[in-house]
């Protein structure tokens, strides 16, 4: 029993969770002053539910305060209580508190709290002394999503051997009376196994059935994976109408055949047919509930009719296995497709379209896979408004924050780690970039600054921008403070946008006393390395008195890249194509050596960068050709030239991470493994650069 | 999807199993008693009822005796859903032709199985 209580309390607090984010949302939306009738019944119902939930188990600090919370909002529902501003800001702290109650429920904490009482206190002053106290309100919860298949017969790892169990099932003389179906018992019982059924008894011609006396009994006869306990427990549900004995026979395989008097023995492998056939008639005219759906529907006991539920919902962890098997699929394809290659013309043509058909299957197969891991970024920007405002009252200023894009999909683990960076861009955005309403009204602007929140998709890419409109990043302190703390000399001569960049390096902070919100020693250096791992990259672009645009742009998936693999000496490495931009021969351009030994090389009158991939990761091995350049995209830094020595292709990866099988090596974003089953690295390009102008050696330590 | 008629007297218990039942996939109606279930089974003809035993106005056994005389409730599965335990009351619910019997608290799963086994 405490099994299930703890089942149904995780799933209560799963709901509960989903409970405050849609009361969070609806509560928005009323402070915002968009809110109708309809948002205040979704607002309520959310109260409503997480105290029916907490009155089953019995969560007493939350039961009450949610039915005073409740109170409130009903009052606003019959409109005696104004929603005024106040009065929602209230209704969002009561949300709050609620979702503390919930915390520490879950937590079995029953200490008082402080918070809880102050909020109730105002909650009291909105209600009405003589109010009522109950909720009316018929409501149910509203989602109809499904939850796991009730008893999925998936077995992971190894499969047990089946058995042959043998029940003999006798139904009571009222069995049918008693709102059972012999038709569905055995459409049932075939996804546990059962694969002969044998009749017993007399069937009574149609004339004198009589639904009140059964008089034929089944032998049922399994050929399962399921031990006794499992099909004793199928069986429990039929306590109350009939009788069973389950008699397994481990290791003696009988046909059951010879104990009928009069056996009518049924394959069960088209329909099931079988007495009740014979009662349907009967049946029919008798409960015509029934009548309409159940003989025209297939027999399938557990599954889910598809075309019915609209979402499912599936343990992520079964995701990541479906994930991580296709990514084994695209491997095994690739090494299928390079195997033919190498047996050069003698492959039957037929066979290379097959292979080619396999790979666009795959591909489709792994995009429809990653589809599902894919989520909204609506979850984590729904959050920020709650931050904006907080921060904006603590702050003293006047902020708006404005979304767009929120129903762009990213990767589910993306999504999750997400809202850390997003909470400590908004707060630096509003700490340090927008100036309160008087020093903005003298800049010109108007009192309220707004912070603009954006998705969207940009190829293989999602482009997250968090823009202002305040004072820009004052060069001069972040140069000095940079020159302080030595990170850069004075006399480096930084380009503004350079200078904008520092603010990005680790313990930098320009916060002139460490304030409560934005300064807690950590500084936009921790969400740079979070959206690092999150194989990302972010830049800023600032203009002084203008406002700051920060950009986030994350890949789609973590799982599998589009890359291009290359060799450099023996080594092969993969480039994500989303940095490609073009492949040019050596000798049809210009490379200029310039005063300090770097490289440069024309591109239609263009000067770009070069690096040699040999140079800065230290690859030895011959032939050294280096008479390819490959133009990277950095996305920040512009174009740059790679060099290397054969291009071999384009192809599909699967992602294998280098942090979790051995560890993080700047430059290197993660490594795959080829269809030949060598393994290359897949190169961080705009990582690769930044480090090269300065520390080439590093990687290359690294590495070797 | 089955169209299921939960009763209960009890708003949390209604509103807990109903959710249960439609994150199944389940279509659920509603009643607060005997009296309601009645009308609500025959005006809706639900695939199931789960119902529980101890209830204002009419309660699950009167309330599954009086079903089982009316044509919409005559061949439904209807399961009783209840923490007691006492033999006599488990007799009398074979006696009014309950499809069966379980005991609160509940198991999701055990009740969605359930209903795509009896429904």
């Amino acid at each position: 029993m405490d099994d299930d209580d703890e089942d149904f309390e995780a799933l209560f607090f799963t709901e509960c969770e989903e409970l405050l984010s849609d009361l969070q949302e609806h509560l928005d939306v009323l402070y915002s002053g968009n809110g109708d009738q309809e948002t205040l019944n979704a607002a309520f119902r959310a109260v409503h539910s997480v105290k029916g939930g907490a009155a089953a188990f019995g969560f007493d600090d939350l039961i009450s305060f949610a039915h005073k919370f409740e109170s409130v909002m009903d009052l606003a529902r019959s409109d005696e209580l104004e929603l005024t501003p106040d009065v929602c800001q209230v209704l969002l702290r009561s949300g709050d508190v609620m979702e503390s109650l919930i915390e520490k429920a879950r937590e079995r904490d029953t200490s008082p709290s402080e918070t809880m009482n102050k909020v109730l206190a105002e909650l009291a002053v909105l209600a009405d002394p003589n109010a009522a106290d109950e909720s009316p309100a018929e409501e149910v919860v509203e989602e109809v999503s499904a939850t796991e298949a009730p008893e999925p017969e998936v077995e992971e790892d190894d499969v047990p051997a089946l058995r042959s169990v043998e029940v003999h099932f006798q139904p009571d003389a009222g069995f049918f009376r008693s709102g059972h179906d012999a038709l569905k018992l055995i459409s049932s019982a075939k996804a546990m196994g059962l694969c002969k059924t044998v009749v017993e008894g007399e069937i009574q011609p149609l004339p004198d059935f009589n639904l009140d006396d059964c008089t034929v009994s089944w032998r049922l006869h399994f050929e399962t994976e399921l031990d006794n306990a499992k099909i004793e427990s199928f069986f429990l549900a039929y306590e109350a109408a009939a009788t069973w004995d389950i008699l397994s026979s481990d290791d003696a395989e009988e046909e059951p055949v010879e104990v009928a008097a009069a056996p009518a023995v049924v394959e069960e492998k088209p329909a099931p047919a079988a007495p009740p056939e014979v009662a349907k008639p009967d049946a029919k005219a008798e409960a015509p509930a029934k009548s309409a759906s159940k003989p025209s529907e297939p027999a399938a006991a557990s599954s889910k009719k598809p075309g019915i539920s609209k979402s499912l919902r599936v343990e992520l962890a079964r995701v990541d296995r479906l994930v991580n098997l296709v990514g084994e699929i695209v491997i095994t394809q690739a090494a299928l497709a390079q195997k033919l290659s190498e047996a050069g013309p003698s492959v039957d043509l037929e066979v290379e379209h097959s292979v080619e058909a396999m790979s666009r299957q795959t591909r489709d197969l792994q995009e429809s896979v990653m589809a599902i891991r894919a989520q909204p970024v609506k979850s984590v920007f729904s959050r920020m408004p709650r931050v904006v405002r907080d921060l904006a009252d603590k702050l003293g200023k006047d902020v708006r924050l404005e979304l767009s894009g929120e129903q762009t999909e990213v990767d589910t683990t993306v999504i999750e780690e997400l809202a850390e960076p997003l909470t400590h861009m908004l707060r630096n955005s509003m700490d340090h970039g927008l100036e309160g309403p008087e020093e903005r009204i003298e800049a010109g602007k108007s009192g309220t600054g707004i912070i603009k929140l954006a998705a969207e998709h940009r190829g293989e890419r999602v482009i997250i921008t968090i823009s202002d409109d305040g004072r820009g990043i004052n060069r001069e302190v972040v140069l000095r403070k940079a020159i302080e703390k030595g990170l850069v000399a004075e006399d480096d001569n930084l380009t503004p946008d350079e200078i904008d960049q520092l603010i990005f390096h680790a313990g930098f902070s320009t916060a002139e006393s460490v304030s409560s919100v934005s300064g807690r020693g950590v500084g936009m250096d921790v969400v740079k390395r979070k959206i690092q791992e999150l194989g990302g990259r972010c830049w800023l672009k600032s203009e002084p008195g203008l406002g700051c645009k920060f950009t986030i742009a994350l890949p789609l998936t973590l799982a599998v890249l589009e890359g291009m693999t290359i060799a450099v000496g023996d080594e092969r490495y993969i480039l994500p194509l989303s940095n490609v931009v073009e492949a040019l021969r050596l000798d049809s351009v210009e490379l200029h050596e310039m005063p300090d030994s770097s490289k440069v090389l024309t591109r239609r009158g263009e000067y770009l960068p070069v690096l040699s991939i040999r140079h800065a990761l230290k690859v030895t091995g011959d032939p050294l050709k280096e008479d390819l350049a490959i133009i990277v995209d950095t996305e920040s830094d512009g174009h740059v030239a790679l060099l290397i020595d054969e291009l071999i292709g384009q192809r599909q990866v699967v992602l294998k991470s280098l942090e979790a099988n051995y560890h993080r090596v700047d430059g290197v974003s993660g490594a795959t493994i080829l269809g030949d089953g060598r393994v290359a690295l897949i190169l961080d390009i705009p990582n690769l650069i930044t480090l090269n102008n300065t520390t080439s050696n590093q990687i290359a330590e690294a590495l070797h | 999807m089955s169209r299921i008629l939960a009763v209960d007297d009890s708003k949390p218990m209604l509103a807990m199993l109903s959710s249960c039942l439609k994150k199944g996939g389940h279509e659920v109606i509603q009643a607060v008693d005997g009296v309601q279930a009645l009308a609500q089974l025959k005006e809706h003809q639900p695939d199931m009822v789960i119902t529980d035993l101890n209830m204002p106005n009419m309660d699950g056994l009167e309330f599954i005796e009086a079903a089982r005389k009316d044509p919409a409730g005559n061949a439904v599965p209807i399961l009783l859903l209840t923490t007691e335990t006492a033999q006599a009351l488990k007799d009398r619910a074979r006696e009014v032709r309950a499809t069966g019997w379980l005991t609160k608290p509940f198991d999701p799963d055990q009740i969605l199985g359930l209903v795509d086994q009896l429904s």
